[in-house]
């Protein structure tokens, strides 16, 4: 075991300082106007970063050199499909959603259809969504504790809590780009590091400690070679849509100025994830080499925790692995906070009118729940818990979400039963997937649902809404104008030069 | 920037004579600092308490944005037809030629595992395609989307009710 002081140190500073910011960022931005007139001068490359700040939780830091280590190739899809996503929220997404002036999916749904119960079911896909993303967050900050220190693992979500619920449920960490603009960068550093040690000692450290990397390659690493072909299909499928239906993310669009600047965002964005991901790509491959005992076992997540002292002994070794502990928790922190926020303000402006108490109550239930749940559901992986929640966004929201914005026949029945048909099938199948014990293609087709179950629900909410009675609402073109036009046109003859 | 100083037009700003005249600046008008307001001490000082709002936007609200007047929308139904259709195919395009990609690769690698463990460079393709080729294609794919749709958008820029603009 490592000296456990550097490890609390170094996490230590981290919830310092994402306190020390979002109580400044809580008297700074304290107002609408603020917000407002702040998001008029974030440049896209600013803004790129805090959704990447945003976006890059447990399952990307830890999870993706974990999923390498324990499935090789299939693993290595992960971040392929993490990135694609943002690839669809570009093209589908990012500038009708700018345009339409709605902070979440559903304020965008409820400008599309004046239906109550539409927009309600939404609310409830959205936090149901934020509340299985946390859970990961928490079982990421158990794993990362008990990997590095002697510490008992419940600790690691009882600091993730203790930092995120008081700032969140006192009013800070509200929409702060520069906190989550500095959480991207500090994450791509405490793996950046590490990869910039670990590979000079692999290039020139003495001939007989290089291990053989070709290893790494092995197939015979991998625990699970079965049906892989489509569990990646399916997975990039999910992995792909599943982006349109996180609402932390989509909130971040709001402080673009226009339609034309979310694009230039998502671009940005785009190279930012691949620049990231490069690194557990690159350690996770070098772990296949220098630990292939890990791969077997079941704890393939702490994969990147024990890489530095595999390859360093003593202080650079501890200094290392502080580092990345540290960046992981930096990792939890700002998925977490993102999620509790904007889980709290849908919960608020559902069911307690848009009250500061219904905030602080939805902060609290977003804690308390995924806690329960992390204790029930210890055994999975970091990046297959946050591909599972994928899937259930993929399959409930992104049809219709992607329908409500390109397809003027879309009515309120279509969608309903479009959101209800694929929440209901791919948690069915998820459940029946982890619950039934059989290693072949029936399991794979039920635990990567995507594939099927996506198709199925465009169909439907295709079919309800066209051979249904009810009509779109009258106004739809001049929703859809209002999405798709441009600012220049809309503004038609203000704008001088 | 213009359409702030309008109400006080009647100050001629550009004939200020420099501070270091300090028995002028007493006898001046004292609205005179504020003809910078873009300052931001000056907006801080005009800082009003806005509370969140509450609830979502209505539709009529959206619509009715006097920011962003639809009049010039209203008569171009068809034009906004074919502008959407064109975004779509656009994306639908990029996406289904990315997620067919993905589809051929991994079936290639399934069928023919010489292929998949061929190596360049000591790394196998297996390896080499997803983390090397598909991700920077994802780059360039979405800096390819943004110069389609914004030509798109662009092509409906000298359509009618726009004489003023050109």
């Amino acid at each position: 075991m490592h000296d456990p002081l550097l490890v609390l140190g170094s996490i230590g500073l981290v919830c310092a300082v994402t306190i020390t910011i979002s109580v400044h960022g809580l008297r700074r931005s304290r107002t609408t106007r603020d917000f407002y007139v702040a998001s008029r001068r974030v440049p896209p490359w600013m803004n790129a970063s805090a959704v990447a700040g945003e976006y890059l939780s447990a399952a990307s830091f830890l999870g993706v050199a974990g999923l390498i280590m324990a499935y090789g190739t299939h693993g290595l899809w992960f971040p392929v499909g993490y990135t694609a996503g943002f690839l669809s929220l570009l093209v589908f997404v990012a500038a009708p959603l700018r345009r339409s002036g709605a902070y979440t999916i559903p304020d965008l749904m409820s400008l599309r259809f004046p239906s109550k119960i539409l927009r309600r079911l939404t609310a409830i896909i959205v936090v149901f969504t934020g509340w299985l993303y946390i859970v990961p967050q928490l079982h990421g900050a158990a794993i990362a504790l008990s990997a590095t220190t002697d510490l008992p693992a419940w600790l690691g979500p009882a600091i993730v809590i203790l930092v995120v619920l008081p700032t969140v449920v006192s009013g800070g960490m509200r929409s702060v780009t520069l906190a989550q603009a500095v959480q991207y960068w500090f994450k791509l550093s405490a793996l950046f590091i590490p990869t910039v040690f670990i590979v000079l000692r692999l290039g020139v450290g003495d001939a007989s400690f290089i291990p053989d990397l070709a290893n790494a390659f092995e197939v015979q690493l991998v625990n699970d070679t079965q049906s892989s072909t489509y569990r990646t299909i399916s997975l990039v499928a999910a992995l792909m849509l599943g982006t349109l239906g996180l609402s932390h993310v989509l909130v971040r669009f709001y402080t673009n100025p226009d339609g034309g600047t979310a694009r230039r965002t998502t671009v940005l964005l785009l190279g930012l994830l691949a620049g990231f991901y490069a690194l557990p790509i690159i350690l996770g491959i070098v772990a296949r080499a220098v630990l292939p005992e890990l791969g077997q076992s079941a704890s393939t997540d702490t994969a990147l925790l024990q890489l530095p002292s595999a390859l360093f002994s003593g202080l650079t070794g501890d200094l290392l692995t502080a580092l990345v502990a540290g960046g992981a928790f930096a990792a939890f922190l700002s998925t977490a906070s993102g999620l509790v926020v904007s889980i709290s303000g849908v919960v608020s402006q559902e069911f307690f009118g848009g009250t500061v108490r219904g905030f602080r109550v939805g902060a609290i239930l977003a804690m308390v729940l995924p806690i329960v749940a992390t204790f029930v559901t210890t055994g999975l992986a970091l990046a297959g818990a946050v591909a599972m929640v994928f899937t259930f966004t993929a399959s409930s929201l992104a049809p219709v979400v992607l329908l409500a914005i390109w397809w003027r026949g879309l009515t309120v029945t279509g969608a309903v039963s479009g959101m209800v048909t694929g929440g209901a099938m791919s948690l069915a199948a998820l459940l029946a997937g982890h619950l039934l014990d059989d290693a072949g293609l029936t399991m794979a087709v039920l635990q990567y649902p995507a594939l099927w179950v996506v198709p199925l629900v465009l169909v439907v909410t295709m079919l309800v809404s066209a051979l249904g009675s009810q009509r779109p609402p009258e106004n739809t073109d001049e929703v859809l104008a209002r999405l798709h036009l441009p600012e220049s046109l809309k503004q038609g003859t203000t704008q001088s030069s | 920037m213009t359409r702030r100083r309008q109400p006080e037009d009647d100050i001629p700003e550009d004939d200020l004579p420099a501070d270091d005249d300090f028995v002028l600046d007493l006898i001046r008008e004292p609205e005179a600092p504020q003809e910078v307001p873009e300052s931001i001490r000056a907006m801080r000082a005009r800082r009003v308490e806005v509370h969140m709002p509450t609830g979502a936007p209505s539709v009529k609200e959206v619509l009715l944005n006097p920011a962003e007047p639809s009049g010039s929308v209203q008569s171009s139904r068809r034009m906004l037809r074919r502008l959407m259709r064109a975004q779509l195919r656009l994306g639908v395009t990029l996406i289904s030629w990315f997620f067919g990609l993905v589809v051929v690769v991994n079936i290639a690698f399934h069928f023919s595992p010489a292929l998949a463990s061929f190596t360049i460079a000591s790394v196998p393709l297996e390896w080499l395609i997803p983390a090397g080729v598909f991700i920077p294609l994802l780059i360039f794919l979405g800096w390819f989307y943004v110069r389609r749709a914004t030509a798109n958008e662009q092509a409906l820029e000298p359509q009618p009710t726009q004489e003023v603009h050109q």
